[in-house]
């Protein structure tokens, strides 16, 4: 019997414990001591310090500024930085897919121009996919690119756009042309826009969480050359697979909620009781997993291999769980009698409750996972 | 499966073997107590549960890998023989290089606040647990206490036994008693962690046979909704149904990776199991509970015929309900791993689960 979906154990070489050693001691060095100032957001700040260490773009060609170094030891740095909570939005997804993108896709200029910044960490990048009419949707996209004398004209709206306010670039996916009648997905296009473009308007989403990573990036008549075109026109379904590969199965998958997990092993530890201590156990071994088919599916993408379903299958299971987390934690302390008396915990708790609702649905929500999955499996 | 250098040759031979011995009937016969000889003969002929020991001490010797293959292969064709227990009881006697015979060999743990002496007359009386097919068992292996120390002894088990029960994998289970058994073998080097070393690589093994029964089912899972239709249409075509098998393939996906990297770390660590106890307390506890979920999944997508006899389901369902149990419980492990947390100076999480 073959089995339809492999994740091969990993073996981390032995160099790479070393780059995890000098992550710890540049997250020790740079950001605990001024970790009130920097946050755990966007910081151009801490940006500019990952790209000075070389922590942004390692796998890109050495021509642009890159590392060259292999996949798996660019995971272990991500990781390092959403363990320790450290302020790397700002050049997330630049590193995470932009750059790979415009790598794969966009010319020579636009290549020599703008990676070796987003290697110094002096770029933020944001993706334009949602709209208000299309969510989960993405092949329902409205919002359009007309080919014009002068370059692309672009009218719309995109929706839910994480970092937009403070992104210099969107990688936006624009309409085209009409679906045609035997592929919806046909006639969308990626494009890269620079947000200064006259034209464009961006408006904060405050969110139930208390702050506004999501924003509403509305276009009126934005003017960008024909070079910002990215990969075929119409075509751009044909490249999403790697991008999501890369989306979906790093470790934010999983660390999101992590702290209330230190937060439960620190009270645990203090009240070290049975009941609390399997309780505790039971979730390591839980992160354990997923971080583990995590590195799997980084493996993969080191052998160049664009493991959608596995991808898929990764977030699906890490968001949901790092979902539950706060409520597991609560459940698991709650009862306690001294459960009061923990100030840092309850707001550890609450604060992640807050954020729990968008996990399963930022970057793909669970049920469209479960369809790609179901794909996979053989059954649509 | 996951592992490296696994030789895709022999997983094959072992897998057709297995598939062709592994029957829902032969399953059912054991059940009321049919012991299967001639399948077992020829599983002793392929040398698998030697897979580990040296030829010296009369096993296959084969790279370590391949030990955690067969017990996923066992597990994934739910073989009603004991493949994964005499393999655990070879990886012991690889430990403490006793020569093993050409037979059904199991390992034997004595209760809690029992120990085992060899008298003077080279015998030893005692009893000892056996997790499964004890009554058919040639050979059992024992933890000795001595003077100078721990060691396994090799008895012939001709003894009595308490009443047979059955597992909830309807496999034979008892407690053997022995009085002035002959020793045949003892081991000559101290082995006081031996009791840790079979709940470490048991635990292992179990993960690797849930994760096997795991890809079972859901290979069945997907072949019944394709072929069973409902409302005029496969129930594969049902969003509700693929929705279900998505979440079955994360579960199946989460317990066979995990076994993978707690047998990948047994290797590496030459069996020891200093070191490796997260990547094993994980192992098990994901198969404990995702093993859970399958099970309910695959009932429920399969409606009444799943939870008949005549349908395969159940032996693959009782398997994982019963191997769950053994070698330490998902509950068990997980208050390990949390102990393993907090009785540090400092509980920091991320180095360990990383480590």
């Amino acid at each position: 019997m073959k089995t339809f979906i492999e994740f091969d154990a990993v073996e981390l070489p032995n160099h790479l414990h070393l780059t995890r050693e000098r992550v710890r001691e540049f997250l020790q060095r740079e950001y605990l001591p001024n970790k009130s100032r920097l946050g755990s957001g966007f910081s151009p700040e801490f940006s500019r310090l990952c790209g000075d260490a070389g922590y942004i773009g390692m796998t890109w060609p050495k021509q642009y500024g890159g590392g060259e170094k292999s996949f798996l030891e660019r995971y272990i740095v991500c990781e390092e930085m959403l363990a320790a909570g450290a302020p790397v939005w700002g050049h997330w997804v630049a590193d995470r897919q932009s750059g790979p993108m415009l790598l794969d896709y966009a010319s020579e200029e636009i290549k020599n121009d703008l990676i070796p910044k987003m290697i110094a960490g002096e770029y933020c990048f944001c993706i334009g996919l949602s709209e208000p009419d299309s969510g989960s949707d993405l092949f329902a996209a409205k919002a359009a690119a007309e080919k014009t004398s002068e370059g692309w004209a672009l009218n719309g709206t995109k929706l839910w756009t994480s970092g937009a306010r403070q992104a210099h670039y969107m990688i936006a996916l624009m309409r085209t042309e009409k679906a045609t009648e035997d592929n919806r997905r046909h006639g969308l296009t990626q494009f890269l826009v620079p947000m200064n473009t006259p034209g464009i308007t961006v408006r904060p989403v405050r969110s139930m969480a208390g702050d506004s990573e999501f924003n509403e990036v509305h276009f009126d008549n934005v003017i960008i050359p024909s070079d910002n075109a990215l990969g075929e026109i119409n075509g751009a379904w044909k490249q999403a697979s790697k991008e999501l590969a890369y989306e979906r199965s790093g470790s934010e998958r999983f660390l999101e909620t992590f702290s209330v997990l230190q937060a439960l092993a620190d009270y645990v530890h203090k009240n070290p009781k049975v009941h609390l201590q399997e309780a505790l156990g039971s979730l390591v071994a839980d992160l354990y997993s997923f971080r583990q088919m995590s590195l799997s599916v980084a493996m993969m993408l080191e052998q160049g291999k664009a493991p959608m379903v596995e991808a898929a299958l990764v977030k699906d299971v890490g968001t949901l769980w790092q979902q539950a987390l706060p409520e597991r934690v609560r459940s698991i302390v709650g009862g306690e009698s001294d459960f009061d008396d923990q100030p840092e915990l309850r707001r550890d708790i609450n604060r992640m409750l807050k954020i729990a609702p968008k996990l399963t649905i930022q970057g793909g929500t669970t049920e469209v996972l479960r369809g790609i999955i179901a794909r996979g499996l053989g059954l649509r | 499966m996951g592992l490296a250098n696994t030789d895709a040759l022999l997983a094959d031979a072992v897998s057709k073997l297995l598939g062709n011995i592994s029957s829902n009937e032969l399953c059912l016969a054991v059940e009321k107590g049919h012991w299967p000889a001639s399948e077992w003969a020829q599983v002793i002929e392929m040398g698998l549960p030697m897979a580990w020991l040296p030829e010296s001490l009369g096993g296959a010797e084969l790279p370590p890998e391949e030990g955690f293959t067969i017990a996923r292969l066992s597990g994934r064709n739910a073989t009603p023989l004991p493949i994964g227990d005499a393999l655990i009881a070879s990886a012991i006697a690889t430990q403490a290089k006793l020569k093993l015979p050409d037979a059904l060999v199991l390992f034997g743990n004595t209760p809690a606040n029992e120990t085992l002496v060899i008298d003077s007359d080279d015998t030893v009386s005692g009893r000892c647990r056996v997790t499964t097919f004890a009554n058919h068992a040639e050979y059992l292996m024992l933890p000795i206490q001595t003077s100078t120390g721990s060691r396994v002894a090799l008895i012939e088990n001709s003894g009595n036994r308490s009443t047979v029960e059955n597992t909830l994998a309807g496999e034979p289970c008892c407690e053997c008693i022995f009085e002035k058994a002959r020793v045949v073998t003892l081991s000559d080097e101290d082995f006081s962690d031996v009791q840790k070393t079979i709940e470490d690589i048991g635990a292992v093994i179990r993960s690797q046979q849930i994760a096997g029964a795991s890809e079972a089912i859901m290979a069945i899972c997907v072949n019944y909704v394709n072929i069973r239709e409902q409302f005029g249409r496969p129930i594969a075509k049902f969003q509700a149904i693929q929705h279900h098998l998505a979440a079955l393939a994360g579960e199946v996906a989460s317990i066979a990776c995990t076994a993978d990297v707690a047998s990948l770390s047994l290797i590496k660590n030459n069996f020891n199991s200093n070191g490796t106890d997260i990547a094993i307390a994980s192992a098990k506890v994901r198969a404990g509970i995702s093993g859970a979920k399958v099970i309910r999944i695959a009932h429920q997508v399969h409606g009444a015929i799943g939870f008949t006899d005549e349908y395969e389901l159940h032996r693959f369902t009782r398997r994982i309900w019963s191997w769950r149990e053994e070698f330490g419980n998902e509950m068990i492990w997980s208050r390990r791993l949390g102990q393993l947390v907090t009785n540090s100076e400092s509980p920091q999480l991320w180095p360990l689960v990383c480590a």
